[in-house]
């Protein structure tokens, strides 16, 4: 046995009392009735690729072309299959926009019409090049990845040299909405400084510019729709889906819509998830065990927390209702089908 | 009560140091001032460890949102993008931990045991003279208990001394002062590495080995005839996760410390460092030490020593014994 030593702070303080509305235990909660986009569909082949949804494993593979995921190895059906399946061992599945979409929780709601809209991606998934696809690991619960997405105020030091977060810019400001579904995050920036990314492998050559953000969290799935739009310059559309392979790890394949965009910028951007996402797990890998370890310890928080914030709240809030049973979709969760003009497409 | 948890060298300004003491996660570093500063490796805001942080003008900036704190009381002292004129409220704060340096080594209070000045328990000897030091640090994966007892019954498993070959012939007794434990053992001058058990106390040298259990702290004297220190050394052994410690140590040298040596001793010990306290334990000469004075650390808790004697075997039916019927009538 290792001795414990308690240690004497150096201000006498009162310990703030723990709230039980302040728990947060991104590792407990786990909501189905859900599409997870499993795996890139040109990653899915004859030889099965096995993922996760949660706990529940997963096998991609191809027969005759068709998309199958299964509980089992192809040819090697022996143990009983989970209700997930509904005890048949095939998970519904189906693919749209480039992935394989597969069904997490009751197989008789499975219901197509669930998938996400992804407005800048073809339905059909035909002529996604490679080249927008990468694959990115997150070594924590993924719940924590999308906090760190949804919170802008980190860019700057964890990825100032990419994103150039230096200089002031005239005006920032952020706003969000939601559903019982969704999250919905806006933030514009006038005048901000073009980073020398932009500058230089773009080709925007002014100094300043206006740029607008809207980040769309599907609260389920943690399907999250990015539409990050500069001008002058381009948009540069992109979904990141942060699967959890367990309640510590996930996984993200992302797709980059880089039809705006000149080269190389459009060839080159996509990469640079593999700089900017492993600046990211830096952080989020050691989040992880502190949150399993003491959820009743309550965070501090800024206003720029907001959207953090209701993040937490909307989780629990659809956490609450499905350990009553209660999987529905709410009527509310309709508002946020006008994809298109949340994410400001249009104008 | 003081309890160390780093040498100073490893707390460079400018630069951040994680430590921990048993599961208590701890980041350190050096305020304007050069002052030790001691606070929880856990970001308030979203418990990313402070020690990925950057020390800026003497205060910590968190890596993951850029809080920056001061390391004296914790407080939150900057938030990125806040406008010049909004407030940061108080109750924005990291833990901050009371902390002294003293004599080379940065200690941490322990609650509720009222830690005075006069309680270092890391320092050279008094009226001790000393002309060079030495320091270092490791970790083990033994427990701090484990170490502290393998200290009392073989430190030549833990640690070396170039030309010195440290044996098991205990002179005399276990001794207590303070709640620290005291044994002498015999030590020779040799470069052949014999095995210890076989040295035989003919040697005119001692090595004094004092564990101090409630600090986690060894001290360490080697001493020649006239029981003169040769060379001191303090090893602070500090409870780390997993049953992992943390070995921060400094070892003091006389001017006088080669002088006894054979002529050949000296010139090869002469050359690099003469101490050096092991990274790695070997387990299976951990395992194959045999209890010797280190019994006296579990026999009483060393807390009580002062008011219980430590508690030993009476044998209350000697004469019983003595007189039954003997050997003749068995045989
Ligand atoms: S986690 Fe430290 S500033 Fe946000
Ligand atoms: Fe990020």
């Amino acid at each position: 046995m290792q001795r414990q030593l308690i240690l004497e702070p150096a201000v006498d303080r009162p310990q703030r009392k723990a709230h039980a509305q302040d728990a947060w235990l991104p590792m407990e909660i786990e909501l189905r009735d859900t599409w997870f986009p499993l795996a890139h569909s040109n990653h899915v082949g004859e030889t099965p690729v096995r993922r996760a949804m949660h706990r529940q494993t997963a096998y991609l593979w191809r027969d005759r072309g068709q998309a199958m995921a299964t509980e089992f190895l192809p040819g090697q059906r022996s143990k009983a299959f989970s209700p997930f399946t509904a005890g048949t061992g095939y998970y519904p599945c189906c693919e749209y926009f480039g992935y394989l979409w597969v069904w997490y929780g009751n197989p008789e709601h499975a219901d197509e019409a669930l998938i996400p809209d992804i407005p800048f991606l073809p339905r059909d998934g035909v002529g996604i090049p490679n080249y927008m696809r990468t694959s990115v690991r997150f070594d924590g619960n993924a719940l924590l990845s999308v906090e760190n997405l949804l919170d802008l105020t980190h860019a700057d030091f964890l990825h100032g040299e990419v994103i150039g977060g230096e200089g002031e810019a005239e005006s920032d400001e952020i706003s969000f909405d939601h559903t019982s579904e969704t999250l919905t995050r806006v933030r514009h920036v006038v005048g901000k400084p073009v980073s020398p990314v932009m500058r230089w492998l773009g080709g925007v050559r002014a100094k300043y510019q206006e740029f607008r953000s809207t980040l769309h969290v599907h609260l389920r799935s943690n399907v999250c729709i990015s539409y990050p739009r500069f001008r002058p310059g381009f948009d540069i559309p992109n979904i990141q889906t942060f699967v959890p392979s367990g309640p510590y790890r996930s996984r993200v394949d992302q797709i980059f819509s880089l039809g705006d965009a000149p080269t190389p910028f459009r060839q080159l951007m996509p990469r640079m998830a593999y700089v900017v996402g492993p600046q990211d797990n830096a952080v989020v890998r050691p989040q992880n065990p502190r949150y399993r370890a003491a959820p009743l310890r309550p965070d501090q928080h800024s206003r720029f927390d907001a959207p953090g914030v209701r993040y937490r709240y909307l989780m629990k809030k659809l956490w609450q209702r499905q350990q009553t049973g209660d999987y529905r979709y709410l009527p509310d969760a309709k508002d946020a089908s006008d994809v298109r003009s949340l994410l400001g497409m249009d104008g | 009560m003081w309890f160390p948890v780093a040498g100073s060298e490893q707390v460079k300004a400018g630069e951040v140091y994680a430590a921990q003491v048993g599961d208590q996660e701890l980041v350190l570093f050096r305020n304007g001032g050069g002052d030790i500063c001691v606070l929880e490796d856990r970001c308030p805001h979203r418990r990313v460890p402070l020690s990925l942080g950057k020390v800026i003008d003497g205060q910590l900036r968190c890596a993951y949102h850029g809080w920056t704190f001061d390391g004296k009381d914790g407080h939150c002292v900057a938030i990125p993008n806040l406008d010049d004129a909004e407030h940061i409220p108080a109750s924005l704060c990291a833990t901050a931990f009371r902390t002294a340096e003293f004599a080379g080594f940065i200690y941490v209070a322990v609650a509720g045991e009222g830690a005075g000045d006069e309680e270092f328990p890391c320092y050279p000897p008094a009226g001790f003279h000393y002309e060079k030091i030495d320091s270092g640090c490791a970790v083990v994966s033994v427990s701090s208990q484990e170490y502290l007892a393998a200290m009392l019954d073989g430190p030549h498993i833990l640690l070396a001394i170039r030309g010195i070959n440290i044996s098991d012939f205990y002179i005399g007794d276990v001794t207590r002062e303070g709640g620290c434990l005291s044994v002498d053992r015999t030590a020779i001058w040799t470069l052949k590495a014999k095995p210890h058990e076989k040295l035989w106390g003919l040697s005119t040298l001692a090595l004094r080995t004092q564990v101090c259990p409630d600090q986690s702290v060894v001290r360490l004297q080697l001493l020649d005839a006239g029981e003169e220190i040769l060379l001191a050394a303090v090893i602070a052994v500090v409870p780390g996760k997993r049953g992992t410690s943390q070995l921060h140590w400094r070892c003091y040298y006389s001017p006088n410390y080669l002088r006894s040596a054979p002529r050949g001793v000296r010139l090869r010990a002469a050359r690099g460092a003469p101490f050096d306290v092991f990274a790695a334990v070997n387990g299976q000469r951990l395992a194959d030490l045999m209890a010797g004075p280190s019994v006296e650390l579990t026999v009483s808790g060393s807390t009580e020593a002062d008011s219980a004697p430590a508690e030993r075997i009476v044998l209350s039916d000697v004469s019983e014994v003595e007189t039954s019927p003997t050997t003749e009538e068995n045989l």
